[in-house]
């Protein structure tokens, strides 16, 4: 009979490698790129023209 | 010429940002709590050496606190309870905790730099291929280092949900 493996009360989850917390809520995204314009003549991903 | 892949940069900006956030909170725990322990440890000391001062024992004071507390002796209470710490403090190994999570600390630090470094990179525009590579190395060479931490480290969820909390204030993350 298969015992699951009990994970010592009080211990950092620790999988390989050294001992680490883990954060209690996931983190919020990454902030975004900030959008460069593109060089004059090779077109641009922004349509916006300005006058 | 790289070729960009707008899913598959996403992914690596996540990860490495997941991982940048990790380490912070990671070196913040550690740091907290190796903190925590190396006072504990001075004040349990210095509590212990006050008590076993035979100058200390024979200040007039403790007589002058008995009559003001009667039938209460404080020096007694006191005594009873050095004595237990005394004999509990090398069962709590308090040095080997603070030695494991000072060490714990400085990994976590040299991680944390290591990923910086590699979100930096990543702002500056390093190739896919290159911020793989490296993510990789810290990952497999620095987190995966072989540790022998024994496995009873505290696990303060509070202390954790407070690391927590700075790290986002610390980047202006907070809601």
């Amino acid at each position: 009979m298969s015992r699951s493996k009990k994970i010592p009360k009080g211990k950092p989850l620790k999988e390989d490698g050294i001992a680490k917390v883990k954060p209690p809520k996931p983190w919020p995204n990454p902030p975004k790129p900030s959008v460069t314009p593109a060089p004059a003549g090779k077109g641009s991903k922004n349509p916006e023209k300005k006058d | 010429m790289q070729i960009l892949v707008t899913g598959e940069e996403d992914n690596i900006r996540q990860v490495i940002w997941e991982a940048v956030l990790d380490a912070d909170l990671n070196l913040r725990y550690w740091d907290r709590l190796s903190r925590r322990y190396s006072a504990w440890d001075k004040y349990t000391k210095i509590f212990l050496a006050i008590m076993s001062s035979s100058t200390v024992a024979g200040w007039g004071i403790w007589n002058e606190i008995n009559i003001l507390w009667t039938g209460f002796s404080l020096w007694k209470s006191l005594s009873a309870i050095s004595a237990v710490t005394a004999i509990v403090l090398p069962i709590l190994n308090w040095q080997r905790k603070i030695g494991e999570m000072s060490n714990l600390k400085g990994k976590w630090s040299r991680i944390s730099r290591a990923y910086e470094n590699l979100w930096e990179d990543l702002l500056l525009g390093r190739t896919n291929t290159e911020l793989v590579e490296e993510y990789r190395r810290v990952r497999n060479e620095m987190e995966g280092e072989e540790d022998n931490t024994a496995p009873d480290l505290p696990h303060d969820k509070k202390l954790i949900q407070r690391c927590w909390e700075e790290v986002l204030e610390s980047r202006g993350l907070e809601d």
